[in-house]
């Protein structure tokens, strides 16, 4: 008896996979291997289609030695990853905190919070960039990137400050900015998170006097570490496969000059340094994380 | 006493008036930060010519005016392909993409979830792995498959590859670990439901705003969508690709641009203010407690 109900959850759980799978397989895995094999080759375009003549590592050997940005932008990116991520992580949770109180005006700030997720993205964002005024602002500071520079310098200007001041508050502006954009996600899966938590636990506590700083350590912290985990990869992901990433934009450079050869060897090295990087994170906090037993 | 209870219940916490103001002031402060560049779009786009080029820039729009929504507007009736085709194409293209992978991905999470099957784990670091390889490259290998499979140019194209999503597979499984105690399917399945009706009528009622933030994610996803690579047929291209055709004049769109900009906003902020009780109230409601 036992045994059926095994095999008929196996059998069922693997079914409801397979739609998603197809997907995943021809999508994902069918071009990420595709992909590999571009990455020691050299294509050539015939007009039977793409032609692939293995190279070895040519590739990735030009990447490494001979193109001057490749190894600093990343070095760069995972430099601003570690400022960055922990920063983020804890922003968004301090948040969440707080809207996760009962307040006024607790509706109208979850919304504020979650807005720019749905509009941020994609062909909104493109319209937004390529907005004239922006650009010519913007023109004085390279690798900016967003809104921020923008309309922030653009904003202080019409108020009055004075273009120098300007210059030292918009690279602060331009990563608050950033932070608060990229909060919207990870935001929402906390909030969702902290409602799990049961009330009771917190009952008993304050029963037993303990500070909210007690119970924030002691209840909440422990019981919502396992989303921890799950939003510092989706941070991490994010962080390093947006489009305003340096490397990404790198490798799209390459792709745009149909170089896909060589942008898919640039691809494969930066996702190999990406997946360590997430490998390690995720040992160093699974180890922390507390998971309840029932 | 009684009065001591009351004051802490709810916010848990007694918080000094300071305390307050402070985090309130952090909330605006963050607020207006979020805010900034939706209420800069929607000034851009009131703002006649003489404002746009004003030198030095306004924030705020002196004389506000919808000719920039004119203009775009007698821009789009000048086209080949009468405006409302792309409309169609991008309205079915969003509506049935979000139904599919809603189902899709909710089935998958499902069963990624609380299933038990080999494999299992493997497609749970599978998933992990395509969020961190969103990269053009696949885009080549991808045009290959859908040309192969004789897709280019058809709806299919822009609706094939989200099957492939991950994020919205990995969110769903994250919700729905935390939201939904094992022992309630343990309880259900030796009851003798099938695993059909036990996603069906136990997880998705009560994962009902978990779906909801799906959804939404989802069709914002769907909407933004170019299908640029995989459409170059008029009739099949969908309103971002268009509208990004529109404006392409640079300096001289300027201000139609942003008026686009406001237009493919409002779907999906729609969508949002219709969905938003259950996405922002969230888990609270579901009733499921331990």
């Amino acid at each position: 008896m036992n045994r059926n109900l095994q095999a008929k959850k196996s059998r069922a759980g693997f079914l409801f996979c397979i739609p998603f799978l197809i997907g995943i397989f021809l999508f994902f895995l069918k071009p990420a291997l595709t992909s590999i094999i571009y990455a020691f080759s050299v294509l050539t375009f015939t007009p039977e289609g793409l032609e692939t003549t293995f190279v070895g590592f040519r590739n990735f050997r030009q990447a490494l030695f001979v193109d001057p940005t490749y190894v600093r932008t990343i070095v760069e990116s995972v430099r601003d990853m570690v400022l960055r991520v922990p920063v983020l992580l804890m922003l968004s949770l301090f948040v969440a905190v707080i809207l996760n109180q009962k307040f006024k005006g607790r509706l109208f700030f979850r919304a504020v919070f979650f807005l720019p997720v749905i509009v941020v993205n994609g062909i909104i964002m493109e319209i937004l960039q390529s907005d004239f005024l922006s650009s010519r602002i913007m023109a004085g500071d390279a690798g900016s990137s967003l809104f921020a520079t923008v309309d922030s310098s653009e904003m202080l200007l019409s108020i009055g400050f004075s273009p120098d001041l300007i210059e030292v508050l918009i690279p602060f502006a331009h990563s608050i900015f950033n932070l608060a954009w990229s909060s919207g996600v990870p935001i929402l899966m906390f909030l969702a998170a902290l409602q799990t938590v049961p009330e009771a636990l917190y009952e008993v506590a304050r029963i037993e006097g303990a500070t909210g700083w007690e119970q924030f350590w002691k209840i909440t912290f422990p019981s919502i570490s396992p989303m921890i985990l799950m939003n510092t990869i989706y941070i991490l992901a994010d962080y390093f496969t947006t489009s305003t990433n340096p490397v990404i934009k790198l490798i799209n450079q390459q792709t745009g000059n149909m170089r896909f050869e060589y942008a898919a060897g640039l691809s494969w090295m930066y996702f190999i340094v990406v997946g360590a990087i997430v490998a390690l994170v995720l040992i160093f906090i699974d180890k922390h994380v507390v998971y309840t037993v029932e | 006493m009684k009065n001591f209870f009351k004051a802490q219940v709810g916010n848990g916490v007694n918080r000094s008036k300071f305390g307050t103001s402070m985090i309130f002031l952090f909330l605006i402060v963050l607020s207006i930060f979020m805010m900034f560049p939706l209420v800069y779009s929607i000034m851009q786009s009131l703002k006649p010519y003489e404002e746009i080029f004003a030198f030095p820039p306004r924030f705020f729009v002196h004389n506000p005016s919808f000719d920039n929504y004119r203009n775009l507007f007698r821009l789009a009736d000048s086209l080949f392909v009468p405006f409302s085709r792309y409309v169609f194409n991008s309205v079915s293209v969003a509506v049935i993409g979000t139904v599919v992978y809603v189902i899709i991905a909710s089935m998958a999470s499902y069963s990624l979830a609380f299933g038990c099957f080999k494999g299992k784990n493997i497609i749970s670091d599978l998933i992990v792995k395509a969020l961190l390889f969103t990269s053009p490259v696949t885009a080549v290998a991808q045009y290959l498959i859908i040309a192969k499979l004789h897709m280019l140019n058809t709806y299919f194209a822009l609706l094939l590859p989200i099957l492939a999503m991950p994020f919205g597979v990995f969110l769903m499984r994250q919700f729905l670990i935390q939201m939904i105690p094992v022992s309630l399917i343990e309880a259900s399945r030796i009851d003798g439901c099938s695993e059909f009706r036990l996603l069906w009528s136990v997880v998705i009622p009560v994962v009902k705003p978990a779906i909801m933030t799906l959804i939404l994610f989802t069709f914002q996803n769907l909407w933004n969508n170019t299908g640029a690579g995989f459409i170059y047929d008029e009739s099949h291209k969908v309103l971002p690709s268009v509208m990004n055709e529109l404006i392409a004049g640079g300096i001289s769109r300027a201000g139609e641009g942003a008026a686009a900009t406001i237009l493919l906003m409002l779907p999906p902020v729609i969508i949002f203010f219709l969905t938003q009780r259950q996405v922002l109230e969230t888990m609270a409601a579901s009733g499921i407690k331990e």
